[in-house]
């Protein structure tokens, strides 16, 4: 009697099942498109306009919470008698959790935003302001965890930056315009672009911090990445701060100038899916634990009948998913775990999400 | 558009068409008489009989007021045709007695299925007849060349195909020529193809694969509920049908196999067929493989389970992106030998045989195609390090070499099974 019992209870899993059967059954054609558009619209209000659902500033004991040296305090209140208010966020950081994440959760969104900022404004922080390693590593540490664990899944799913980007070009397929593909040349353009975009900004963190440069110098390159990031436009104008930036002195005015290029760039993700994150900073950073992510993407290389359409749907147009016929595994550095070629496959179970070699998500043929 | 016309044109020909058509019907008669001939036949499939018989078809296409339009290989994207408000109609040919008939104007030594879909426009019957206009795709030099000399007869549209898909161009080029393909369609037609049009002709064809793929599976879930013979006819019937009354009814055919039960144990040896395609009535193959203790549960021809089993699967469903679409769709999955590349048709044999757990392969190739004799010995190689049974048979489509092929088939069966009997 018990046996039957925990029979009717457990149905047996069976292993042809698609796990998203219930969302499919409904008559949606992209199941996991629809999934991460829902991850990526609440993460968007968490990050973005956390202080609206009434989070407060916490103190997390297991984070140690990085001061800036007092030559840079100075620094503040000099800024705030230019008149410059676009870096001060007064004594310590407002935000709710004095976090690194490795997506863009912004330092410019202010009293709004959830967290500190960014892994990379960390990794040039940190560098600028000579911080111990003592306060670093639990930073550098939480920063491996989640990148070792889901890959650039961040990418895909959380990045407000992303997501308004994927707004953008939701916008352009509701109006029915063509997209742009970018051409071999191009991507290669934007694959060097990232590279170097990143070694400078180490770079510039290195400047800013060696003493022998005179203050005028060291104070231009301060942060450099936030002055070149575009999120330095986006977010104060979702946030509802004022956007402030100064041309003068000529560092500021690089700067200015690079981060006005970048957003129109992104603002191009209208017709070219996820322009930003092909030169992303934090995904660079991400892209290196991709491969050993131990969330891992799998393809079937027989079942694989080359029809292209994961080329076709990738936002990153990424040729390898769809010319890999060696490897099964198909994590590379450029693929932001979006899963819509597993979405798009017509082919049962050829492409598989697994996590911990479980599958969690495969490819299913879609009536 | 700017055209040169033709300067020499061909002399007219004497047309046969009373005799070819009750050569036809005879033929058609033999084979539908060989293949009832079973035990424990699935039932249903007197209507698909019909259709290839194509006597009553050829009326229903007689009535149409519509355009039809004749095409010759996978190539032909029937998306647009549907959408343009015209009906395809594939006119491969797979009979005998059409062939000396166009030898009068093709040369001997071609591939037999040009030469026999060749025959049927000259002997003025059959679909060739009814079709406004052929698409002639050019996987290879015989159907190019037949193109040419079917225009003295008929207006052809000739699809060029790049033989390099993963060549970055090759996409685009193949995506110019679907354009100019619809604009021919639109002028042809009147109609233009809007992109309501396209989306509906996509999922009224999606359909027709989605119903495919179900039949598909319920065969290899259970490969003796239907023949291999049946099942080719059934593929084949599509050819010229009606497309929403073909989905309703193989739907229909796929709720019965559900239900069908058969309890003997099946004994039979289960063959993978690939190579040249084998069209009705050439049923020679399938008719003496399936006389002895043997089933095709599947097959990797272009007359058969490749020309339903991709679907298009449309991104962005505005005008181009269903156009990129449908192109990607006709060129990529596609594993003619046209290609340069033959390992994808490799992949998809090893993947057909993993999945339908199949004892061996028969490689068909039709006497003088060179394209398929050309990948022979690669496959074999293959096949043959993987350990699976793999039998070549060259013949053409007269019924001379009947017996020879038997006996052939017949040792090689005798193998397999001991081979079986071994583990």
């Amino acid at each position: 009697m018990e046996k039957s019992k925990i029979n009717s209870v457990r149905k047996p899993h069976r292993r042809g099942d698609n796990p998203l059967s219930w969302i499919t059954t409904n008559g949606v054609k992209r199941p996991i498109t629809l999934l991460r558009r829902s991850s990526q619209i609440i993460c968007f209000s968490f990050i973005v306009f956390g202080a609206f659902f009434g989070l407060k500033k916490q103190n997390l004991s297991f984070l140690p919470f990085i001061e800036a040296p007092k030559e840079y305090e100075e620094y503040k209140q000099q800024l705030k008698q230019e008149g410059r208010t676009i870096t001060l966020v007064g004594p310590g950081y407002p935000q709710a959790f004095d976090t690194y994440l490795p997506i863009k959760s912004c330092r410019f969104l202010r009293q709004t935003g959830t967290f500190r900022a960014c892994f990379v404004h960390f990794v040039s922080e940190s560098i600028g302001w000579a911080t111990p390693l003592r306060l670093v590593l639990p930073h550098i540490l939480l920063f491996v965890i989640l990148a070792v664990l889901f890959g650039r899944l961040w990418c895909g799913w959380v990045c407000p930056l992303g997501f308004v980007q994927d707004v953008l070009n939701t916008i352009r397929r509701t109006v029915k315009l063509n997209p742009i593909f970018p051409s071999q040349k191009l991507k290669r353009i934007f694959k060097t672009t990232s590279y170097i975009l990143f070694i400078s900004i180490i770079l510039l963190s290195i400047i800013s911090v060696i003493p022998s440069f005179s203050w005028s110098l060291r104070k231009q390159v301060y942060l450099s990445v936030c002055q070149m990031c575009p999120s330095r436009y986006i977010f104060p104008y979702l946030g509802g701060w004022p956007i402030v930036h100064n041309f003068i002195p000529v560092g500021y005015g690089i700067f200015t100038t690079i981060s006005i290029i970048f957003t129109l760039l992104l603002a191009m993700s209208f017709f070219m899916k996820r322009n930003w994150c092909k030169i992303c900073p934090s995904g660079l950073l991400l892209s290196f634990f991709n491969r050993g992510a131990l969330m891992n993407k799998e393809k079937d290389l027989l079942k694989c009948t080359r029809c292209g359409i994961c080329l076709e749907v990738c936002p990153l147009q990424n040729e390898a998913v769809y010319l890999e016929k060696k490897n099964k595994n198909i994590d590379y550095a450029n693929c932001i775990h979006c899963f819509r070629c597993i979405d798009s496959c017509p082919e049962n179970g050829c492409l598989k999400l697994k996590f911990l070699r479980k599958r969690i998500l495969q490819s299913k043929f879609k009536e | 558009m700017m055209k040169i016309e033709r300067r020499y044109k061909r002399p007219a020909l004497k047309r046969e068409k009373e005799k070819v058509e009750e050569l036809f019907k005879k033929a058609t008669v033999k084979n539908l008489q060989l293949m009832r001939d079973v035990p424990s036949r699935c039932p249903g499939i007197s209507y698909y009989e019909e259709i290839i018989s194509q006597e009553t078809r050829e009326k229903e296409l007689k009535e149409f007021s519509g355009k039809i339009v004749g095409s010759f290989c996978i190539f032909t994207p029937e998306e647009l045709i549907y959408a343009s408000g015209a009906i395809p109609v594939r006119l491969c040919a797979g009979f005998y007695d059409t062939i000396s008939i166009a030898e009068g104007v093709l040369p001997r030594d071609i591939c037999p299925l040009v030469k026999s879909s060749f025959g049927f426009k000259i002997a003025g019957c059959s679909f060739s007849e009814l079709c406004d206009v052929a698409v002639v795709p050019t996987p290879c030099d015989p159907k190019k060349k037949m193109a040419e000399i079917l225009s003295d007869y008929l207006p052809v549209w000739v699809l060029k195909i790049s033989h390099d898909k993963d060549l970055f161009y090759s996409k685009e080029l193949w995506l110019r020529e679907i354009k100019i393909f619809k604009e021919k369609l639109e002028n042809l037609t009147g109609n233009k193809i809007t992109r309501k049009r396209l989306k509906e002709a996509i999922q009224l064809l999606h359909k027709r694969q989605a119903v495919f793929r179900r039949f598909h599976q319920i065969k290899r879930n259970n490969p003796q509920l239907i023949n291999g013979r049946d099942t080719q006819l059934i593929i084949q019937s599509s050819f010229y049908d009606d497309i929403e009354r073909w989905t309703e009814t193989t739907e229909k055919l796929c709720e019965e196999l559900k239900q069908r039960r058969i309890n003997n144990d099946d004994q039979r040896v289960k063959l993978l067929l690939t190579g040249a395609p084998l069209i009705w009535p050439n049923f020679k193959l399938f008719n003496i493989i399936e006389q002895m203790e043997a089933t095709v549960v599947t097959d990797e021809l272009c007359s058969g389970t490749r020309h339903l089993y991709d679907p298009v699967e449309v991104d962005e469903w505005s005008e181009e992106g269903m156009l990129r679409a449908i192109a990607n769709r006709y060129l990529l999955p596609s594993t003619c030998p046209c290609f340069i590349e033959s390992d994808d048709r490799i992949d998809k044999l090893l993947q057909i045989s993993q999945d339908f757990k199949v004892d061996g392969i028969i490689h068909h190739s039709l006497r003088l195609c060179q394209l398929y004799d050309m990948e022979l010995n690669k496959v074999a190689s293959v096949l043959k390090d993987k350990g699976i049974p793999f039998l070549s048979i060259h013949t053409d489509y007269s019924l001379e070499d009947v017996e020879q092929i038997k006996t052939r088939v017949e040792a090689f069966l005798e193998m397999i099974k001991s081979r079986k009997g071994k583990k």
